[in-house]
């Protein structure tokens, strides 16, 4: 019998012995792994509620995009709804390419030019804010009247990804009407 | 060899303490995250209550002449018309809280019986022209144009 193995050391002193040390430490690397675990979960959780509150302030971003460019009949307009204390640009499709952004079917000069309107982390707009709108204005093929297709991007600085992305159409006729 | 009783102790002790600790830090962090997400999801319940709560108003209504701005005391109150009855939703602040009664239209607004939508301490709407109204509050800024005026070009064509 080794001498001194025992919980109790194996004599009649009462001191914890090897075995006692090693399950305690045993139980203190098992707690420190679920304390660990815990942790994690927590920062996710937390995490996950800033992409809640981030998605729904992208969601409503676009909102307000599709109602302007419901209203308008030319990026322009669109501008002129959504800009705020200069917080809008249009980029040409020059601009727009060099951004390093795919707009997909933007073939001619027209369908390149994106609407980009920034807002702070509060959607104030901000023209150096961290949070932007690119509104993609695509006209139809066959001359001005026709389905005009928008495609809307929100962004967020830290994030490579559009945080929202929402497609809308508005009819737009010759003689000045939308659907 | 005889142990040392005190150092045993102190070992256990120890343990218990950083078990305890680690224990107690970990629920206030826990306590600390579900109190974020809590408020989070809160601001969001607010922000949709009263951001897009306005905005299916008026779509629901979205008729001709039914949408319009008016004032009273100062502060602006949207007027949203049911239908041809006379009776419109009126929507404005009052004491730092969006509220909407429902009365005659170019009547006496009722604050006191109002339903509240939500807290706010500025309402402003902003017409922007082509039918089109921006509304802010604290939660934000909503924009919405009237289709009504759409459909009547679009008949006449």
């Amino acid at each position: 019998m080794i001498e001194g193995s025992g919980r109790t050391g194996g004599g009649k002193s009462g001191h914890p012995g090897t075995a006692f040390y090693i399950e305690a430490l045993l139980l203190a690397g098992v707690f420190t792994i679920v304390v660990l675990i815990l942790t994690r979960v927590f920062v996710m959780s937390g995490q996950m509620g800033k992409d809640a509150a981030l998605l729904t302030n992208a969601v409503h971003l676009a909102e307000n995009g599709a109602e302007a460019v419901a209203s308008s009949r030319s990026l322009e307009e669109v501008r002129r709804l959504l800009e705020e204390n200069g917080n809008g640009e249009i980029l040409e499709s020059s601009k727009a390419e060099a951004a390093g952004e795919a707009y997909e079917g933007a073939s001619g000069e027209n369908r390149a030019r994106i609407l980009r309107v920034h807002y702070d982390e509060e959607l104030n707009p901000d023209a150096e804010g961290g949070i932007w709108m690119d509104i993609q204005w695509i006209e139809p093929d066959s001359g001005e009247e026709g389905l005009v297709k928008s495609i809307i991007n929100i962004y967020r600085t830290d994030r490579p990804d559009p945080v929202y992305t929402l497609e809308t159409e508005v009819f737009i006729s010759e003689k000045g009407g939308q659907l | 060899m005889k142990r040392d009783g005190g150092s045993s102790g102190v070992y256990t002790m120890v343990i218990a303490v950083i078990f305890l600790a680690g224990f107690f830090l970990t629920v206030v962090f826990g306590a600390l995250t579900y109190r974020d997400i809590a408020a989070g999801q809160s601001g969001n319940n607010e922000k949709r209550a009263l951001l897009s709560y306005l905005s299916t108003c008026v779509r629901m209504n979205d008729t001709t002449g039914a949408v319009s701005v008016a004032e009273a005391d100062g502060e602006p109150v949207l007027v949203i018309a049911d239908g041809q009855s006379g009776y419109a939703l009126r929507i404005y602040r009052y004491e730092d809280k969006l509220v909407e009664d429902y009365g005659e239209a170019q009547g006496a607004l009722y604050p006191d019986m109002a339903q509240v939508i939500g807290e706010t301490k500025e309402f402003r709407i902003e017409a922007l022209g082509n039918d089109t109204y921006r509304i802010i509050t604290d939660a934000g800024r909503v924009l919405f144009g009237l289709r009504s005026r759409s459909e009547e070009v679009a008949a006449d064509d």
